[in-house]
């Protein structure tokens, strides 16, 4: 004999199922369209300019979950015209920002290339304008070289400091029935201090932004940022 | 506690076909829910090193579950339905939850405990806890998210390099490392991939608890002791294998050393896994024998 139980509890599911369906976000958000971020990102700016390459000194150990998160990657190496300085430059964009897809932040990446982070504090990085871009200053240290990182994520029209910051992007921008994209825009060089790392870090991306084509702010700093630039 | 000792007299058949008939709205209500998050743990987690292990365990605990059935029936009695109704209603919020908003661990997690729910209203307290082991085995479906894996396997493997480190400089090897590098003379070597940790701690914890459970039928106090061997069972494993990975680099150079790494090295880290846990449990057999007989 089939119970009224059995309905309500078989109807409560059915219900469930719907209202997950209902509530799961479907609207995409591309910042970066159909454009690729390669041709996005200029070769020459301001006193840098591409030094070609392709020893690129990012460390790619497992390209299987690096194809899986991000959708595109641009990686560069840029030399001061002036002075000689290097600076590394990684640009990585994925189209879906998901609990299991998602960009990896570099405090935590770095120890599993066999770097140590020895510094990590948010920063804000200064461009023209007067606008500013929440980011992330780092020394890593492997036994070859130190490394001076500075980078900053976009999830959706978020810019996290941290992963806690990530996480809850990620669910503010899903509430709102969206699914965000986000890059990680990662710089960095091998000055002996950290001051002197992040000078230079700051300077480079001050400058990459303000040569930047205007579609191109938003995908790298979102849209509010990307206005107040005049974007 | 011991099912060799069970009743001979066989109560009443189960007939699966009535219970598959009568009750016919509640599984397609669990089955709404449970397919599509069965093809989703399919899709995105089956097909990743860190829950290659999910087929076999829901599998096995089906199983599991099924062979326990005819010794456990006997003590069916209906749950309380004020409680099981809140876990129930409970469980499926969580569940929209997850499933909205693409959290696959929050999904699975809350869909086991669902049926947990559901369980305890048919048939009561005591036949939900004398399946505790298969309710916690098959917890290993559950996807670990990637932040927990990489939280647990960072300090393990920053103490597997300097383990080997120190082991190989003893032996006199030239060998030196920072964090999860290894440099032996002109060679530089990373313990483990980019962010991917030691996969195999899930997949071996699932496989020695099914084999422990199996094997000796073994109360859960043992059970839980021989359980905390299996992390340093996996360290173990898993130093053998950088060590070999650093003595063929060394000896026979890098290209020997990536071949070794694709083809043989998982496995023959997950060989040595499992002989050192069977090596404990044996060792173990005396304590195994009073605690099980302590409790049967």
């Amino acid at each position: 004999m089939t119970s009224r139980r059995e309905f309500l509890i078989g109807g409560a599911c059915a219900l469930t199922a719907g209202a997950a369906y209902a509530a799961t976000p479907r609207d995409r958000m591309s910042l970066l369209g159909k454009a690729k971020l390669e041709d996005l990102v200029p070769r020459a700016f301001g006193t840098w300019s591409e030094l070609p390459s392709n020893s690129v000194v990012v460390p790619q150990s497992d390209d299987s979950l690096a194809a899986r998160l991000y959708a595109q990657t641009v990686t560069r190496v840029f030399v001061n015209n002036s002075d000689g300085t290097g600076v590394m430059a990684l640009f990585a964009y994925g189209d879906t920002q998901s609990d299991q897809l998602q960009l990896h932040r570099p405090e935590v990446c770095y120890p599993a290339f066999g770097f140590e982070v020895v510094e990590s504090v948010p920063v804000n990085i200064a461009l023209s304008q007067g606008a500013v871009i929440p980011a992330r200053r780092l020394t890593a240290q492997s036994t070859l070289r130190t490394e001076h990182v500075a980078y900053w994520t976009r999830i959706g029209e978020y810019l996290p400091q941290n992963g806690d910051e990530q996480r809850s992007a990620k669910l503010r921008t899903a509430f709102q029935g969206i699914v965000p994209d986000g890059i990680l825009v990662r710089i960095s060089n091998l000055q002996t201090t950290p001051e002197d790392g992040f000078a230079v870090n700051q300077r480079f991306a001050a400058q990459l932004i303000d040569a930047l084509p205007k579609q191109a702010l938003p995908v790298l700093v979102g849209t509010q940022v990307a206005r107040k630039l005049g974007g | 506690m011991d099912m060799m000792i069970s009743t001979p007299a066989v109560p009443e058949k189960t007939n699966w076909r009535e219970v598959l008939e009568s009750r016919w709205p509640l599984w397609v209500g669990l089955l709404l829910l449970g397919i599509p998050s069965l093809i989703r743990l399919g899709q995105e987690a089956w097909t990743v090193d860190t829950g290659v292990h999910g087929p076999i365990v829901l599998a096995t605990a089906i199983w599991l579950l099924y062979q326990a059935w005819p010794d456990v029936a006997p003590l069916k009695r209906a749950g309380n339905p004020l409680i099981a109704g809140v876990g129930i209603i409970g469980f499926l919020g969580v569940y929209a939850f997850g499933r909205a908003f693409s959290f696959l661990s929050v999904e699975i997690a809350a869909y086991i405990g669902l049926l947990i729910a559901v369980g305890y209203l048919y048939l009561g307290f005591a036949v939900v806890r004398r399946f505790w082991f298969p309710i916690l085995y098959l917890g290993f479906i559950v996807p670990m998210p990637g932040w927990f894996i990489d939280g647990i396997t960072a300090p393990l493997k920053n103490y597997i390099t300097y383990s080997a480190t120190v082991l190989l400089d003893a032996a006199g090897y030239p060998i030196a490392s920072q964090g999860v590098t290894l440099v032996v003379a002109q060679y530089q070597l990373l313990v483990e991939d980019a962010c991917a940790g030691l996969n195999s701690i899930v997949s071996l914890t699932a496989i020695s608890l099914f084999y422990i459970y199996i094997l000796h039928n073994a109360s859960w106090r043992y059970s839980l002791l021989l359980f905390f061997w299996i992390i340093p069972a996996a360290l173990f494993a898993n130093l053998v294998r950088v060590l070999m990975l650093v003595l063929i680099t060394y000896h026979f150079g890098n290209a020997a050393a990536q071949g070794f790494l694709h083809s043989t090295a998982g496995m023959i880290m997950f060989v040595v896994a499992l002989i050192s846990i069977f090596a404990v449990d044996k060792a173990m057999t005396p304590i195994r024998r009073r605690l099980t007989r302590g409790t049967a």
